[in-house]
């Protein structure tokens, strides 16, 4: 299962919506370990495909590093299909190469309706798996910074609450 | 880098055929030299010094299509 604050369920969307009718993609950073996606980071799609994606390598690289950096690991990567239903392709599951990670997959297409669906993928074996929402993580205090509201959308990290979010519960 | 992964391949058997084929680097991973993607130097015959830093990462791509293989 994986667990996912709406507020990053939102950007991924929203990052989907606009780049449409070209796929988009990004990852989700989580402190190594802790299931948890935290920051969210678009990335480029170099392919700049209606039907193909693929990561910068050397904006992956910078990326990455500072992930290790940060004792962070992707916990989500995520892109979309623009004209088929959210649903891993042979390419997805050819390049599936991290079995930790929750491939989330966002459909924009109206045709193929239904939201977004999550997946792992080990060794060419794909399974679905449930997506739980929440406002807030479990056992996370409400946070301090709104102030940083305004912060870059490309780094989106998760303490953008308002006072009335911060008082809601995962366990409702 | 050819000679870095052969050295490699002294220390961890198999780890080779993790990382090429055919003589030439797998197309779904990134290899870098501190920086560069070895890619747009010169792939296998890339130079490396010593406290160069080497870095390894599987490539992330796919998409709807079936375009990869």
């Amino acid at each position: 299962m994986l667990t996912i604050l709406s507020e990053l369920v939102d950007a991924m969307i929203q990052q989907a919506q606009t780049d449409h009718p070209m796929e988009t993609c990004g990852v989700i950073a989580g402190r190594e370990g802790a299931e948890r996606p935290m920051r969210l980071i678009p990335m480029r799609n170099v392919a700049a495909s209606e039907d193909m994606f693929m990561f910068d390598a050397r904006e992956q690289l910078q990326v990455w590093r500072e992930m290790e950096a940060n004792g962070e690991e992707p916990v989500v990567i995520y892109h979309s299909h623009t004209h088929s239903r959210a649903y891993p392709s042979k390419d997805d599951i050819l390049c599936a190469a991290e079995p930790h990670a929750h491939y989330v997959i966002i459909p924009t297409d109206p045709a193929y309706g239904g939201g977004i669906r999550s997946f792992r993928i080990v060794n060419g074996a794909v399974v679905e798996e449930t997506i739980r929402v929440v406002e807030q993580y479990a056992g996370e205090k409400s946070l301090p910074l709104a102030e940083n509201r305004s912060s870059h959308v490309n780094h989106h990290p998760y303490s953008h609450r308002s006072a009335s979010t911060d008082q809601r519960s995962e366990a409702h | 880098m050819r000679e870095v992964i052969e050295n490699m391949e002294i220390q961890f058997p198999g780890v080779k055929e993790r990382l090429m084929a055919d003589g030439k680097v797998h197309r779904f991973l990134n290899i870098y030299v501190n920086d560069d993607d070895i890619r747009f130097a010169e792939n296998l015959d890339t130079s490396v010094q010593a406290g160069d830093a080497i870095t390894i990462l599987p490539a992330v791509a796919g998409g709807c299509g079936d375009r990869l293989r």
